[in-house]
């Protein structure tokens, strides 16, 4: 019983941690990209895959990770939020993928100082976020999955 | 609350964070430049070279049919004066992207 009390609460503690992290990141770039506005559709423009679509993106995409980042704040949504966060991060991966491959000298559209890291840097950075997604996704099932089995 | 403590502290940090490595807008200095008609044709060579562009003196461009290089607005880095007379830098990219008309 204790163990399992103990269990819960490196669950509670690693979901809460996970959620932290993307909510952080996610609402730092959002946040970054609206006060750079101009400078991030200007950037968008110069991308041959993107351009045809500049404000459309310029607008959505800030609007998701806001989005996303309150599902995460939320409990009852957390798991909505890590599995939207898991695809928007593997999205951005591939984008990232492109650039290299097609459009190495263009500057990253990412808000803030993440824009300072090198493209390799930048795919780094998404695998982690990934894989902290994905484990904040697991552990917060784990929680639910407890919750439900505690006995009345 | 504890469930939620945690992500409304990262959201506070997140933008506080952003706010604080947010870009400063520096103010721009531009000029405006002509092409100038009279000593040089309209085409996409001359058009895409910097001694083609005169400081720019009117307030709208020529009517001509086809005149369709008209004024440029140039960042004031990439400007000199020359005897007082204000030129783009040599060198400067411009690029130009010719009207074919279809036939």
């Amino acid at each position: 019983m204790y163990q399992k009390v103990l269990h819960m609460k490196r669950t509670f503690f690693i979901s809460n941690i996970a959620s932290a992290l993307l909510i952080f990141l996610l609402l730092y770039t959002a946040c970054s990209k609206i006060l750079d506005y101009e400078n991030f559709k200007d950037v968008l423009g110069k991308s041959s895959l993107l351009k045809t679509h500049v404000v459309l993106i310029s607008v959505t995409v800030p609007v998701t990770e806001i989005t996303i980042s309150l599902l995460l704040m939320v409990p009852k949504f957390r798991s909505i939020g890590f599995l939207a966060a898991i695809m928007l991060l593997c999205a951005f991966s591939l984008y990232i993928l492109y650039m290299i491959m097609y459009n190495p000298s263009l500057p990253c559209t990412c808000g803030g100082v993440v824009a300072k890291l090198s493209w390799s840097g930048h795919i780094i950075l998404n695998i982690a976020f990934i894989v902290i997604a994905v484990t904040g996704l697991y552990t917060n099932r784990q929680l639910r999955k407890g919750h439900q089995r505690t006995p009345v | 609350m504890k469930k939620i403590i945690s992500g409304v502290f990262a959201a506070v940090l997140a933008i506080g964070f952003s706010a604080f490595t947010a870009p400063v807008k520096k103010a721009t200095l531009n000029y405006y430049f002509e092409f100038d008609y009279t000593a040089y044709s309209p085409t996409k060579a001359n058009v895409e070279g910097s001694a083609a562009w005169k400081i720019s003196t009117s307030t709208s461009c020529p009517n001509a049919a086809d005149e369709k290089a008209c004024k440029i607005e140039v960042d004031a880095a990439k400007t000199h004066l020359e005897s007082g007379v204000r030129k783009i830098n040599p060198g400067t990219n411009i690029v130009a992207t010719e009207f074919l008309p279809n036939n």
